[in-house]
């Protein structure tokens, strides 16, 4: 997934940066509502993690005008203020769920995950895909004919994209933007060598080639 | 029309209104009586001396006509028609009897010696109780006036009776005081007509005061008000909005609390969680970044309740429009939070329908840190094995039971005291009870706990009593 961190609590930032990184998401990170916007405007996130509170204005009014704006990127709020009312406040705005500060980065990692299924349109984290290959997304785990199956976390963020929308096929453009933080450089068959281990240790029919398209799973 | 306590402002004004003017119209009423006695009584005197003086010319000339015949002469009645006419007129309708002879006035001309001479129809025989000389006296049943008359030798007398002149005094009294017996009830019913009407602004100000606390401090409207209430409004609201920033300062700096020390602590514990998943499996500084995390989340939980603390203390925790609102909504969500962020426990079983029904008194933050604060107990200290089981009874009233073992009743009655654990598990802060304790306390709620819950043997209920106005 590639995710907006908005916070500006650069030590805080780090961590949650460090920690989305490691489970293999792509990760950008804002530290103003200026900054967040022009991001936002360049580059389509899979989530937005939107601390409320920021130097040059409101959470809230960036998760609004994104609303009016037809965004509907997923987004969830991080934020020290825990009444009820700024909770609900935070919903009304657009926000899919609402982190209190502080929060155990596991939790945030299970919260991205639900936001995300519920995006994809199938909140089952349970997915059967062709070739026996069984996948948890909640618990990131998949299972070929019984047995696990380890998947590096630049291998699981790009798998997690397909399997997040089987039957739908992904351009390329799309699998890269998943695969890296924002920033990084793109080697140009980067995709290509992922998806070939994966079917290595997948199966040569879990992921189809659309040629001239880019690549999608069977569900 | 309706006075309600003794000491209030409107039966105080009735009164005192009533009484003064009660009282003032009684003695101005006697002052009457007594001066119109004084001038009646001035009046029949009067009335003797122009009587005396008009007649006995006459009654001479009638006595020296009628003396042949020795013995008191009597003047036939009436008296005046007999001296006019001259003589005696034996065909008169008058036959002598008393008590048709409506003139008071009796006559009796006596000589030097006291003799009566002469007598009126209606006058004794004997002489009045009077002495022979010139002016008023008075005897036991007449008031007398005596006149020197004929040539210094003869005295007229003319006598009005007491009675008479009571009962016409009496009768002027009556006709004064009657009205009275209806006037003062009347105006009775007046004073408190008036007064209420008068008092009208004043009593809708105590209820627009009255319906103002720290939930609701909006001004007080000032139409149509008198110059004095307005100048008690105008007080009241400027003393309303300074509560309201103090409040609001108040309220602030609580939250601005919350979010300076939550930030750092948020800082520290994704720090240690990141190094906790750098290190090495077996590495030595494992057990320590373990440790230090969990501290680090007990600090977490104990500095929100803290702060949940302070703030239950600090404001009132009324609804903001001071009148009830519904809390359905806001308990799904504390429910759906709870249930979302995986806290260890049994199911959480809740009837939506149920819940919609409830609608008081309070804010919604301070409901929501109740409601957060009995549902992470229930979950705590229940059985896993038992659904945490949140009810809304009468649309006020919610219910949180749980199942494990009972508490005993001494420690049931400690457990809204601060920092007091409940002795089957330690881990808590000690301060969830408290909590609800302080904002039940704010918003007239009440709590109530029972161990073991009602209709089982075990177990434990909070019920949360809340306000509804």
């Amino acid at each position: 997934m590639r995710i907006l961190l908005v916070e500006d609590e650069l030590m805080l930032a780090d961590a949650v940066r460090d920690h989305l990184l490691a489970s293999g998401e792509a990760v950008d990170h804002s530290a103003s509502v200026v900054d967040a916007e022009i991001m936002l405007r360049g580059t389509n996130y899979d989530v937005l993690l939107l601390d409320l509170n920021l130097p040059d204005g409101k959470g809230l009014d960036l998760l609004r005008d994104l609303r009016r704006q037809g965004s509907a990127t997923p987004c969830i709020i991080l934020t020290a203020q825990d009444q009820i009312s700024d909770r609900i406040a935070g919903l009304n705005a657009g926000a899919d769920d609402y982190l209190v500060k502080p929060f155990d980065l596991n939790e945030l990692s299970a919260r991205l995950a639900a936001v995300s299924r519920r995006y994809s349109g199938n909140p089952n984290p349970f997915v059967e895909l062709q070739g026996g290959v069984e996948v948890d997304l909640a618990g990131r785990s998949v299972l070929r004919g019984g047995e696990h199956i380890d998947l590096t976390s630049r291998e699981w963020a790009l798998f997690d994209q397909m399997v997040k929308r089987p039957g739908q096929t992904l351009s390329k453009r799309q699998l890269e933007e998943a695969l890296y933080e924002f920033g990084a450089e793109i080697e140009s068959n980067t995709v290509e060598v992922y998806v070939s281990r994966l079917r290595r240790k997948l199966g040569r029919d879990v992921i189809k080639t659309v040629r001239g398209v880019g690549y999608r799973v069977e569900g | 029309m309706k006075i309600r306590a003794q000491n209030s402002l409107q039966f105080i004004l009735t009164k005192r209104l009533t009484l003064i003017v009660a009282v003032f119209w009684v003695i101005g009423a006697l002052f009457a009586a007594y001066t119109a006695r004084h001038e009646m009584e001035e009046g029949a005197d009067t009335a003797l001396v122009e009587t005396s003086r008009r007649t006995s010319t006459l009654i001479i000339d009638y006595l020296e006509n009628h003396q042949d015949a020795g013995g008191i002469v009597v003047l036939p009645e009436p008296g005046f028609d007999a001296v006019h006419d001259g003589d005696d007129d034996e065909d008169s309708d008058h036959d002598g009897d008393v008590d048709d002879f409506d003139d008071f006035m009796q006559y009796q001309l006596r000589d030097a010696k006291g003799d009566v001479l002469l007598r009126s129809q209606n006058a004794p025989e004997t002489p009045f109780d009077a002495p022979l000389e010139p002016g008023f006296s008075d005897g036991d049943e007449v008031r007398v006036y005596t006149s020197v008359t004929g040539n210094g030798d003869l005295f007229m007398q003319v006598a009005e009776p007491t009675e008479h002149r009571n009962e016409a005094i009496i009768e002027t009294m009556v006709s004064q005081f009657t009205p009275l017996i209806f006037l003062i009830p009347v105006t009775i019913l007046a004073v408190v007509y008036s007064v209420t009407r008068a008092l009208g602004p004043v009593r809708r100000v105590r209820n627009e005061i009255e319906a103002r606390g720290e939930g609701n401090l909006t001004p007080i409207a000032q139409d149509d008000q008198t110059e004095e209430i307005n100048t008690i409004v105008t007080a009241v609201n400027r003393l309303m909005a300074k509560l309201e920033a103090a409040l609001s300062v108040e309220r602030s700096f609580t939250a601005n609390s919350a979010h300076e020390l939550r930030t750092p602590i948020a800082v520290a514990l994704a720090q240690t969680q990141r190094l906790l998943a750098e290190l090495p499996e077996g590495h030595a500084a494992r057990k320590r970044a373990v440790q230090t995390e969990e501290a680090l989340k007990r600090l977490s939980r104990l500095s929100e309740k803290l702060l949940q603390l302070a703030r239950a203390e600090s404001s009132g925790g009324f609804s903001p429009t001071g009148h009830n609102q519904e809390l359905g909504p806001t308990l799904n969500l504390v429910i759906e939070d709870i249930r979302r962020a995986g806290m260890d426990g049994a199911e959480i079983r809740s009837g939506a329908e149920n819940l919609a029904t409830l609608s008081a008194n309070i804010d919604h933050d301070a409901f929501a840190i109740c409601m957060r604060n009995l549902i992470e107990n229930a979950l705590k200290y229940g059985g896993d094995d038992e659904p945490v089981d949140i009810r809304v009874v009468e649309g006020h009233i919610v219910q949180v039971a749980n199942g494990g073992a009972p508490v005993s009743p001494d420690e049931l009655a400690q457990l809204t005291t601060r920092f007091k654990r409940s002795s089957n598990k330690a881990d808590g802060s000690g301060l969830g009870l408290a909590i609800v304790e302080a904002i039940a306390r704010n918003t007239k709620a009440e709590l109530k706990l029972y161990s073991p819950r009602p209709d089982h043997a075990d177990g434990f209920m909070a019920e949360l009593r809340l306000h509804q106005s």
